[in-house]
């Protein structure tokens, strides 16, 4: 399992910026390209010991909030 | 085109040559770690020349030799390093063909392959050769087993694998050339749709061993690795 901290961190180390927050998405962020969010699930698949590859949502989500929407109801977010 | 490496942009002339990819924007990263200034650095297979370029400029060498198969891709070489204020010596052939006789102390091979049954469905070897056996391995395989005459006392040579080959193969042959092999990088990618579409002939030559395919997200991931070889 991840923190919500956790992946917002993972995600804007991906995207080399400070932070993100749950509102940041695709459209908002110049630099998350499909490149990067292949990172972003790659670090996600590290954080959740392999759990994240199975969710094949995640290729599909744009934005920190989906993200974490399909973490959650895959059981991989911890409060 | 305009092409970003190490944060300085670089306008460049592809030509009819193989056109940059992330395994040469990988190469270039894990290149400019090894290179130093004064190192007589060698870009085999080299295309247009971006590779070379970019090490030649970003590590102020005074000069870098380039070959290709292609004599085609002497025009864009040329422009490329005369447009950015750099020297270039270029010669057409085949691998170390060119280079009878000379020595460098870093050799990028810039000389990959994939599974040449996927490489005709793909956009990258689009007018470009790819003889490199159904496992993707033998032009990269020659290259290792040659480069050892090619190199100066503590020379290195840096190389690519792409999962769509036996990277075993590869890496095994290097091991068998040189005293120490070591993965500077990695990274993973989508396999692009006309590969994809090829369901079939991926699982067939997946089967035999001759390529490795990561499953995750639901899609199909390929994987660059470069190493280097000393």
């Amino acid at each position: 399992m991840v923190s919500k901290k956790q992946v917002l961190a993972l995600i804007a180390k991906a995207l080399g910026v400070p932070k993100v927050s749950e509102d940041s998405s695709m459209e908002n962020q110049a630099d998350w390209d499909s490149l990067i969010h292949l990172s972003i699930l790659i670090a996600l698949d590290e954080a959740t010991k392999g759990k994240a590859a199975d969710i094949s949502e995640l290729a599909q989500a744009s934005s920190v909030r989906e993200i974490l929407t399909l973490l959650e109801r895959n059981s991989l977010l911890s409060n | 085109m305009k092409l970003t490496y190490a944060n300085a942009d670089f306008e460049v002339d592809a030509g009819s040559a193989f056109v940059p990819t992330d395994t040469s924007r990988l190469l270039i990263e894990c290149a400019l770690k090894e290179v130093a200034e004064s190192d007589r650095v060698l870009d085999l297979g080299c295309g247009s020349g971006v590779v070379g370029l970019v090490i030649a400029q970003l590590k102020k060498l005074p000069l870098v030799w380039l070959s290709d198969i292609h004599e085609d891709s002497r025009a864009p070489v040329e422009f490329n390093f005369r447009s950015a204020g750099q020297c270039c010596e270029f010669k057409a052939g085949n691998l170390f063909e060119p280079w009878n006789g000379q020595r460098f102390d870093v050799i990028v091979d810039d000389v990959s392959g994939v599974s040449e049954p996927l490489a005709k469905h793909s956009r990258w070897f689009q007018g470009v050769p790819c003889a490199s056996g159904v496992d993707g391995a033998e032009l990269v395989v020659r290259v290792i087993e040659s480069a050892p005459r090619f190199l100066n006392p503590g020379g290195r040579l840096i190389f690519p694998t792409i999962s769509l080959s036996n990277v075993s193969r590869i890496v095994e042959t290097a091991r068998a050339h040189f005293g120490s092999v070591t993965s500077l990088g990695s990274v993973q990618w989508p396999l692009p749709q006309e590969l994809t579409s090829h369901r079939e002939l991926l699982e067939s030559l997946e089967a035999k061993g001759a390529i490795t395919l990561t499953r995750k997200f639901g899609m199909l991931l390929g994987r660059t690795e470069i190493f280097l070889a000393r």
